[in-house]
């Protein structure tokens, strides 16, 4: 079954990592994720699974999205 | 794992900047010939700061005071809603920062308990129940839900 890590670091910064959600099914937990947390996403990437559908042609590995902060 | 985020809360400043400057502090680096009268700081909560600070708080003259490790501070938020500390004059930058940065590490500890409690209430609304739970050695608490229970 699918599933969420969430890493509640001791500084207040939180990870968040899905497991199991494969190509485009993990992108509404994005905003879910946020609801349940409290917290503002200021870094996000995709792993391997999310490109494991259709055939897509991945990107350079770890393909990251920065929005700013750290 | 198809996606990993990095999330801020919105209890703390986006960016390491407020750090940063409070190292420099205990470097002796900034404000002046090794002192400091204020310095930036990730707190944005109001009532997490006045919990941290604990039974030294108090607030005056449109100010919320404390004192930690012996060092009084006091604190006012800026126009983005960060607070900043401010600090008696001729106080040593190393000691100011130290100060700082141990009400930090007790603010960071408070944002995390309240992420862990706002999760664990809100987790069965949105239909993924908790799976587990446990505490690394470093402190970071992780908790895995389930996704389509």
């Amino acid at each position: 079954m699918p599933q969420i890590e969430i890493r509640l670091r001791p500084d207040g910064t939180i990870e968040a990592l899905t497991h199991g959600l494969k190509g485009k099914a993990c992108l509404p937990y994005i905003e879910t994720i946020e609801d349940l947390t409290g917290a503002k996403t200021v870094k996000s990437r995709y792993t391997d699974e999310y490109w494991q559908r259709d055939n897509v042609v991945a990107p350079p590995p770890e393909d990251q999205i920065d929005i700013g902060g750290s | 794992m198809s996606t990993g985020m990095e999330l801020i809360p919105l209890a703390l400043a986006i960016g390491a900047a407020a750090l940063i400057e409070i190292n420099r502090a205990r470097a002796g680096v900034s404000g002046g010939p090794s002192e400091v009268r204020k310095l930036p700081t990730r707190f944005r909560n109001e009532a997490l700061l006045t919990e941290a600070l604990g039974e030294t708080a108090t607030e005056r003259d449109g100010m919320l005071h404390g004192v930690v490790d012996r060092v009084p501070m006091a604190f006012a938020p800026d126009a983005d809603g960060n607070y900043v500390a401010y600090f008696e004059a001729g106080l040593p930058g190393k000691q100011a920062g130290d100060a700082l940065l141990t009400l930090d590490t007790a603010y960071g500890r408070l944002v995390q308990r309240d992420a862990r409690e706002r999760v664990l209430a809100a987790a069965p609304q949105y239909g993924m129940p908790l799976e587990g739970e446990h505490v690394e050695e470093d402190g970071t608490i992780v908790l895995t839900l389930q996704v389509g229970a």
